[in-house]
């Protein structure tokens, strides 16, 4: 599509990417890339303290915003020629925006672009292990701050008047610019597409790969029977990416995400951002002062002097960690979520002092209605559309869609243990296993 | 970490919320059954009105949704705060249980002030189904966007526009018609805006 809004708008600029190859944007764009906001960025890592376990996890959300950038406007305009470019359904749902009422499809592409860019912009340092130290406990809401605040004046003035308060609107992800928010963040989204890749290719494993060109390919938009809405959907054909994209989800929440060295630090970060939070972030524009730079600066300081943030920023320093002595599968329902509980209540009895936690991680993979499933739990259908036109839910297509679970929930009992007493905890703990 | 009390997994906020919910239900519609579809979306309602619910939804095929809330509705349970006295397998139906005094009084302080949302939205939505707390979501939405671009906002005017997006669902105008006055009841669209508000396109 070269659909573009005039002037400085042009994408002349590029940057070299290990995922994607060259990444285009305008002179425009550059001012929000340039701006300090958007730069501190370079100093967020993506997967926070995943460095512990992966050494080669160290990239950042810098990259992976450019990255979803990238993706976010491959599907915009794929879906832009798919639909002949001014296809009335997708003009007439923006149009009932007032800011899109003119110049409607090169603004729409602004915005998804820019929301691509900018939807990470208020992670605090360590992202999502720091969010317990942020007002308000949400990087969200610092992101949306960021948009209207911050840099709210500068995308007015560069894009297109009321361009700020849109992008608002679709960081709360509007219905009603549900389709171009879907685009970022959604099922199918640039977000989640560019991550995977990333964090498998820095993380270096094999689990993460799917074919997003053909990802991209396969989009299409259909009306959502019920909402009456336009949503992302798949043509005939690329249920098969889908499913690879789901089932990456899956084992890089399971192998990477959730690994169990990474969770005991992600533990340690929020308590150790609980306490240092309140003594830096006063207000949300506080978030944007501090980095994961700075605040391993921090860390390191209190490891050394004596306070209440002592006992976690030493355990980072030196990489002292509680093991594990008890885990439940990928999918602990609420028999095995007790059964931990009951174990932990043993062991504390048993061993008086001594330190356990219990870390508990759901995490959604995905919200399709599955056939069979009852109609409390269903959430969402993702359709495909037939050559004919006709739509039907993939879940109902897919034979694997069915078979992947729909979120993973992993329980984990660590203990601040020695070598030896780690073995009789776990024996004992092999016992309880067998008789609570 | 040393637990306190029997809280291991809902110790937070929004399993709080959550709580607070199921008891208002059980106040207002001791017969009815309060499944996940349903707490889901009085969440939701709740959230709109202004209470502090630690957690995002989107709007999905079947109505506003959020993980967060999900995942708080597992750990109630797995802590014995709300229990499940549906016999039939198909359905849910939550009740409190034996510790939700507990969670009640640790978050008393953040609940309290906002125990009048929470009984007005419950009390006036809570006699809806799911399907139909999916319709009063979107008659939500639609006043919310006629609003924002200071479309005619009167009953008739949301209804017709519901019927629009909504094709042949939900065809019948009377429990259209019900389910906005609930909005209005609740204190989701306001009696001012629904009177007077009337500057056309």
């Amino acid at each position: 599509m070269n659909d573009h809004l005039p002037g400085d708008n042009e994408p002349t600029q590029r940057v070299r990417c290990p995922v994607h190859g060259f990444i285009r944007y305008s002179k425009n764009e550059r001012k929000v890339i340039d701006h300090w906001a958007f730069q501190r960025l370079r100093h967020v890592r993506q997967l926070a303290m995943e460095y512990l376990v992966y050494p080669g996890g160290v990239h950042t959300r810098f990259e992976h915003s450019l990255g979803v950038l990238e993706l976010a406007t491959q599907v915009f305009d794929h879906l832009s020629r798919g639909h002949g470019g001014h296809r009335p359904d997708i003009q007439n749902d923006l149009k009932q925006v007032p800011e899109l009422a003119d110049d409607t499809m090169p603004k729409a592409r602004q915005l998804v672009r820019l929301m691509a860019l900018l939807h990470d912009i208020g992670h605090p340092a360590f992202a999502h292990a720091g969010e317990k130290g942020i007002p308000g406990g949400d990087h969200e809401k610092v992101s949306i701050h960021v948009i209207d605040k911050v840099l709210g004046t500068l995308l007015d003035n560069t894009f297109f008047p009321g361009a700020a308060a849109v992008l608002v609107l679709l960081m709360e992800k509007s219905p009603e610019l549900a389709f171009l928010s879907q685009i970022v963040s959604g099922e199918l989204d640039a977000d989640r597409a560019d991550y995977l890749l990333r964090d498998s290719l820095h993380c270096g494993v094999s689990y993460g790969l799917f074919d997003s060109a053909r990802l991209v390919e396969s989009l299409t938009l259909v009306q959502d029977p019920d909402s009456g809405l336009l949503q992302l959907a798949l043509d005939r054909g690329g249920e098969h990416t889908f499913e690879a994209l789901i089932l990456a989800r899956y084992q890089m929440n399971t192998q990477v995400y959730f690994h169990k060295i990474r969770r005991i630090f992600d533990h340690y970060l929020e308590e150790y951002c609980r306490l240092w939070g309140p003594e830096n972030y006063h207000t949300l524009d506080d978030v944007l002062c501090h980095d994961d730079t700075s605040v391993t600066v921090e860390i390191r300081k209190d490891a050394r002097r004596d306070g209440e943030k002592k006992q976690w920023a030493s355990r980072i320093v030196e990489r002292r960690h509680h093991r594990v002595v008890h885990e439940t599968g990928d999918n602990a329902d609420q028999a095995h979520l007790q059964k931990a509980k009951r174990i932990l209540k043993r062991l504390q009895e048993h061993y008086g002092t001594m330190d356990f936690y219990l870390d508990d991680s759901p995490v959604s993979i995905h919200k399709l209605s599955i056939p069979g499933e009852q109609d409390q739990s269903k959430v969402r259908n993702l359709y495909i559309r037939e050559r004919n036109g006709n739509s039907v839910p993939l879940a109902y297509e897919s034979a694997i869609i069915g078979k992947i679970p729909k979120q993973v929930r992993t329980v984990r009992i660590f203990a601040d243990a020695d070598e030896s007493t780690l073995k009789s905890i776990s024996d004992e703990v092999r016992e309880l296993d067998k008789s609570i | 970490m040393r637990i306190s009390g029997e809280l291991v997994y809902s110790n937070n906020l929004c399993a709080a919320f959550l709580t607070a919910i199921v008891k208002a239900f059980k106040v207002h519609h001791q017969t009815a059954g309060l499944g996940p579809a349903a707490l889901q979306k009085l969440t939701y309602f709740i959230k709109l009105l202004g209470a502090p619910v630690p957690c995002s939804f989107g709007i999905y095929t079947y109505g506003p949704y959020s993980d967060t809330v999900t995942f708080a509705i597992e750990s109630l349970l797995a802590d014995d705060v709300i229990q499940d006295t549906s016999t039939n397998p198909t359905y849910s139906s939550y009740d409190l249980s034996r510790n939700a005094i507990e969670i009640l009084a640790n978050f008393e302080g953040e609940l309290n002030p906002h125990d009048e949302h929470i009984q007005k939205a419950v009390k006036t939505l809570g006699a809806f189904n799911p399907a139909e707390l999916q319709l009063i979501a979107t008659l939500h939405f639609i006043s919310q966007r006629r609003l924002r671009t200071r479309a005619t906002l009167s009953k008739d005017s949301i209804i017709a526009e519901f019927k629009t997006i909504k094709h042949s669902k939900f065809a019948d105008d009377q429990a259209i018609g019900k389910c906005h006055d609930a909005l209005v009841e609740a204190g989701l669209i306001s009696r001012s805006h629904t009177a007077t508000y009337h500057v056309d396109n």
